[in-house]
């Protein structure tokens, strides 16, 4: 037995001598699996960096080989870097052809992008409506019909959603047109009270023989563009509202509440003032209520319905 | 001798290692291609003559079975698992090339020896095999010239394939003294088969 054996076994010193010794000394173990699996752990990963260590890893692979009356073929010393290329390459490779296919998406996404933003535009910003519409009457009308508009309105826009896809069977007919009867559907549809899509299944036939009428005429084939049919679908469906009741258009159609035709008395505006009268859901039903506190409280309603003002704070 | 070879304990390293690349760790694949790019090499040059295209089939079928890591669940041996990889990358590229791929199967522990009478082709040029010739006899040389206690120790290890524990018994030592026996045996042969190897390599390099 040889003491020299035991003494010199896996102790590292400061040499680097000492140290490359000590790790050949742990690598020899690893490859026996007779090291602890903490330190094969560390020793993998200084493998992964340490070129002189898996250089002698690999080499103690052959002589064991060898010795084992293996069939041995040398590669080239840089096959193991040949195949982590090939794998990183692989991975390359399919990163490339993501890349090579998000222009692309980028392109035809861009292009939808742009059509939206087009759209959106010509929607809210380019009505000739609200070039024409008078100033004078915006806050009347406001007044006037406080809870009416954002119905319409969104009515117009789905209006303007089943234009465009009877747009498409009727290749001749002009867009704006379709829009404009689809508007025009719309308005019928919010009077009636109707579901949207239960009124266009019932007018859809009505709709479609007027479409045809007005696609006739050649004054109707000016607009082409997405935006200009929303456009001439929403001044559509404000003149449609118009024949309903509503004198102005272009408050009407717009789909939230604009500052400018908002007056202090509007619906949207919050106010403890003697004739506050909005929100209101249903009046009839708060004031014949004499259970429920009704809100607001009107103190001049306070005092006709018996009882409730008892409930008030 | 192969199987006593395959150890235990040898297995154990290599299931390490490939539970580490199904972890996602590339350098532990790394290590299993040090280990077994050789024997993979001298397997596909029996079914390849051309060692350009051996080294391509060798580096398809590792990069082969790195894709396909994932689904070898350890049933067998990976190295079995890899011979099988290796093997039908070889045939497929015969016939990706219109040549016949031999129809005899090899088996594996016959396609590694070297007194296997089962040789499908004698594909090595002359420098190659003059090379493989070389290597042996570096390494034979090299172990009857150790000492008797580290070449016994060497012996028990690669070729018996018995645990240190059990080569302690065999020789009546620590188990600390038959790792230091194994490790300076090793070093020893690898004195002598390093220079070989760069040489070999070098060699193969410029006239490559």
């Amino acid at each position: 037995m040889n003491t020299v054996d035991d003494i010199e076994i896996l102790q590292p010193g400061p040499d680097p001598d000492k140290l490359e010794r000590f790790h050949r000394q742990q690598l020899s173990a690893m490859l026996d699996a007779e090291l602890s699996h903490d330190q094969a752990r560390f020793l993998r990963r200084r493998l992964e960096h340490d070129a002189e260590l898996s250089g002698c890893f690999e080499r103690w692979q052959v002589c064991g080989d060898v010795l084992r009356g293996r069939h041995v073929s040398l590669l080239p010393p840089d096959f193991a870097e040949r195949v982590a290329r090939g794998i990183a390459t692989d991975g390359t490779v399919s990163v490339v052809i993501a890349d090579g296919r998000r222009p692309r998406l980028l392109r035809w996404g861009g292009g939808a992008a742009l059509v939206a933003s087009v759209a959106l535009v010509a929607l809210f910003v380019g009505r000739p409506g609200a070039v024409d519409a008078p100033a004078t009457t915006t806050p009347t009308l406001a007044n006037a019909a406080p809870v009416t508009p954002a119905p319409v309105a969104i009515d117009a826009i789905d209006a303007i959603a089943d234009a465009s896809m009877q747009v498409a069977d009727l290749q001749e007919s002009a867009p704006a047109t379709v829009a404009a009867a689809a508007a025009r559907g719309a308005t019928e549809r919010a009077s009636r009270g109707q579901s949207q899509r239960a009124a266009v299944r019932a007018g859809q036939g009505r709709q479609q023989a007027e479409t045809r009428a007005i696609a006739s005429s050649p004054a109707t084939r000016a607009g082409e563009g997405a935006g200009a049919h929303a456009g001439m679908a929403i001044a559509m469906a404000g003149a449609a509202a118009a024949e309903t009741g509503f004198s102005d258009v272009p408050a009407v159609a717009r789909p939230w509440p604009r500052a400018s035709s908002l007056s202090a008395n509007s619906s949207f505006s919050v106010r403890h003032g003697e004739r506050f009268a909005a929100p209101s859901w249903d009046a009839r039903e708060t004031r014949t209520s004499t259970v429920l506190p009704r809100f607001p409280v009107d103190p001049a309603d306070a005092a006709s319905v018996p009882g409730a003002s008892q409930m008030l704070p | 001798m192969a199987e006593q070879s395959d150890s235990r304990e040898r297995t154990e390293l290599d299931e390490e290692l490939v539970k580490r690349v199904q972890g996602g760790d590339v350098a532990a694949f790394d290590l299993l291609v040090r280990k077994y790019q050789h024997r993979i090499a001298a397997l596909i040059g029996r079914y390849i003559s051309d060692w350009g295209e051996v080294q391509d089939v060798a580096q398809e079928t590792f990069i082969r079975a790195y894709r396909a890591m994932a689904n070898f669940r350890g049933d067998s041996q990976f190295y079995t698992w890899l011979h099988r990889i290796a093997v039908n990358t070889a045939k497929n590229h015969l016939v990706a090339h219109n040549r016949r791929p031999p129809t005899d199967a090899i088996d594996v522990e016959d396609a590694e020896q070297f007194d296997s009478s089962i040789r499908l082709r004698d594909s090595d040029t002359p420098e190659r095999e003059l090379m493989r010739q070389q290597l042996e006899q570096t390494v034979m040389r090299a172990v009857e010239a150790l000492p008797e206690e580290l070449r016994l120790a060497i012996s028990l290890r690669e070729v018996d394939g018995l645990s240190y524990e059990e080569i302690a018994e065999r020789m009546g030592c620590p188990i600390g003294t038959v790792r230091s026996r194994i490790f300076r045996a090793r070093e020893a042969i690898d004195r002598e088969l390093r220079p070989l190897m760069d040489n070999e390599r070098q060699v193969e390099r410029v006239t490559r």
